[in-house]
């Protein structure tokens, strides 16, 4: 392709992203302190509000915000499309932390005024992300492995709000849904944990894993593959719950989701092994950690369809926190000292010495981080699968811990002033 | 890459491939600086430098970009000869 006077200063004010970024730790820390308060008794039924108070807090709180904050910043980048009414931006973030501290608090408080409410606020802020984002993904050519992940996952992102809002109004009384609720929720969760999250992550990792650790370019058939795997389950999974086939058609329907993931495993391992600075960073530590968890979370996935109660918790702290939360924490440490240096920095290069990214957020800081979050996540692991309450709020009180380090280490970075030049 | 600079310029080739964000745009903004008219840049990198071209815009910079199937750009920057 030849370009001629590209015009691409689009990149969205550094506020709208890092107000997200911001947000999420501050929503792991209450995940966290819920942990601490309510211990093992968290992960006895997916039915406790208590539980679907601390799915949300992990899943909208942090991963929600994470990757809208990023996705408004790199779709840029990764797409070549550009964000509409990113004024509105803000609105989201002010209706999605709003709205996720309303939702979660009504379920702990069994508040049902201010759940409904919080619900609603919640469903706006989230559609409005997802008009603005397809506004940009299906006007430009899905011609890359990316783009096509990134349809998949905004549009599962759409049909996991409409099923959320689904389930809303049934619990309300609004509407009555002529379906059983377990299998809305089997769906809502399918669509959100494999379609949402692991489609963007794995599409967005396709292009920043080359970009960030200087790996030799995603193998594009390979990219291709993947994507269309996920897809096949994410069509086939809801096929199979409305036709109530058995556990079996369920594990067959997962099959091509886990295959792809499995492809995604071992590229992203060669690519790893293989770059061209072997230096190590405390965000190479966060992506190999959520890939060890992506590992053991493949064979879980298949004892939980087969078999659900035991082994959730278990599935739900590998796959969300182990996997999504690692990734995503890392990513962190990535997307946020660029932009500050970017915007704030990089207009002095020439005029005054600028600091470099590793001065804006140091590594010695995202290990000590790290250090505390990795035995979190171990630690409440052992807890789920040994039943030992102690356990898990001992963990509950180290992740509050990581995520009120991250705040502060993320906080401490956007607080940095570029210097004045005489 | 064909275009007319390469024939009347004498080229400065600015590798990036192996360079990390922002390692290429301090590169090549470092670089620019001590351009001077009778002079070109090209610039190779593995991607689009998304965020380098409104800084070659501020500093009254020309440039063409040819990017490759696989993602990967030559970018030539040069000063419009007044």
């Amino acid at each position: 392709m030849k370009t001629v006077g590209l015009s691409l200063d689009q990149a969205p004010p550094e506020d709208i992203p890092i107000r997200f970024f911001l947000t999420a730790p501050l929503f792991g820390s209450l995940a966290g302190c819920l942990m601490l308060y309510q211990g093992q008794q968290l992960f006895l039924s997916e039915w406790l509000l208590e539980t679907v108070a601390f799915t949300h807090l992990l899943t909208l709180g942090w991963l929600a915000m994470i990757m809208i904050g990023a996705s408004y910043q790199m779709i840029l980048v990764l797409v070549g499309g550009k964000v509409p009414f990113l004024s509105l931006s803000r609105f989201v973030h002010l209706g999605l932390a709003g709205g996720i501290l309303g939702f979660a608090g009504g379920l702990i408080n069994n508040h049902s005024t201010s759940f409904f409410a919080s619900a609603i606020v919640l469903l706006g802020a989230l559609s409005i992300f997802v008009i603005q984002i397809s506004w940009s993904l299906f006007r430009v050519e899905a011609n890359r492995p990316t783009v096509l992940a990134m349809r998949i996952s905004i549009l599962s992102l759409a049909l996991t709000i409409i099923l959320g809002g689904m389930l809303i109004g049934q619990i309300a009384g609004w509407w009555r849904v002529p379906f059983d609720r377990s299998l809305l929720k089997g769906i809502h969760l399918t669509l959100g944990l494999l379609g949402w999250v692991t489609c963007l992550v794995v599409g967005v990792g396709f292009h920043v894993i080359p970009m960030f650790y200087l790996a030799r370019p995603f193998p594009v058939r390979t990219a291709w593959w993947i994507i269309y795997f996920l897809l096949l389950s994410l069509l086939l999974y809801p096929v199979v719950s409305f036709l109530a086939l058995d556990t079996k058609w369920k594990m067959l329907a997962f099959l091509p989701a886990g295959v792809g993931l499995g492809m995604f495993l071992i590229t992203l391992i060669d690519l790893f092994r293989k770059r061209r600075r072997k230096s190590v960073d405390t965000t190479l530590r966060f992506w190999q950690f959520g890939l060890l968890n992506l590992f053991f979370s493949l064979p879980i996935c298949l004892v939980f369809i087969w078999n659900s109660k035991p082994a959730l918790g278990f599935l739900g702290v590998l796959l969300v926190i182990g996997f999504a939360l690692s990734v995503t924490n890392g990513m962190l440490y990535k997307i946020v000292p660029f932009l500050i240096w970017l915007h704030r920095f990089s207009p002095l290069l020439g005029k005054v010495r600028v600091p470099l990214m590793k001065d804006i957020v140091a590594d010695a800081s995202a290990r000590r981080q790290w250090r505390v979050f990795v035995p979190a996540i171990l630690l409440l692991a052992a807890g789920i699968v040994g039943q030992l309450d102690f356990l898990v709020r001992f963990a509950g009180g180290m992740w509050t811990a990581a995520s009120w380090m991250l705040f502060i280490i993320l906080y401490k970075a956007s607080r940095m002033r570029p210097p004045e030049i005489r | 890459m064909e275009h007319e600079i390469l024939k009347t310029r004498q080229i400065a080739l600015i590798d990036c491939r192996e360079m990390l964000a922002p390692e290429p745009m301090i590169a090549v903004l470092a670089a620019v600086e001590k351009m001077n008219i009778n002079e070109a840049l090209l610039m190779q990198h593995r991607q689009k430098p998304v965020n380098l071209f409104p800084k070659l815009e501020d500093r009254g910079l020309q440039y063409y970009l040819e990017e490759e199937s696989d993602g990967s750009i030559q970018l030539l920057i040069w000063q419009e000869a007044a």
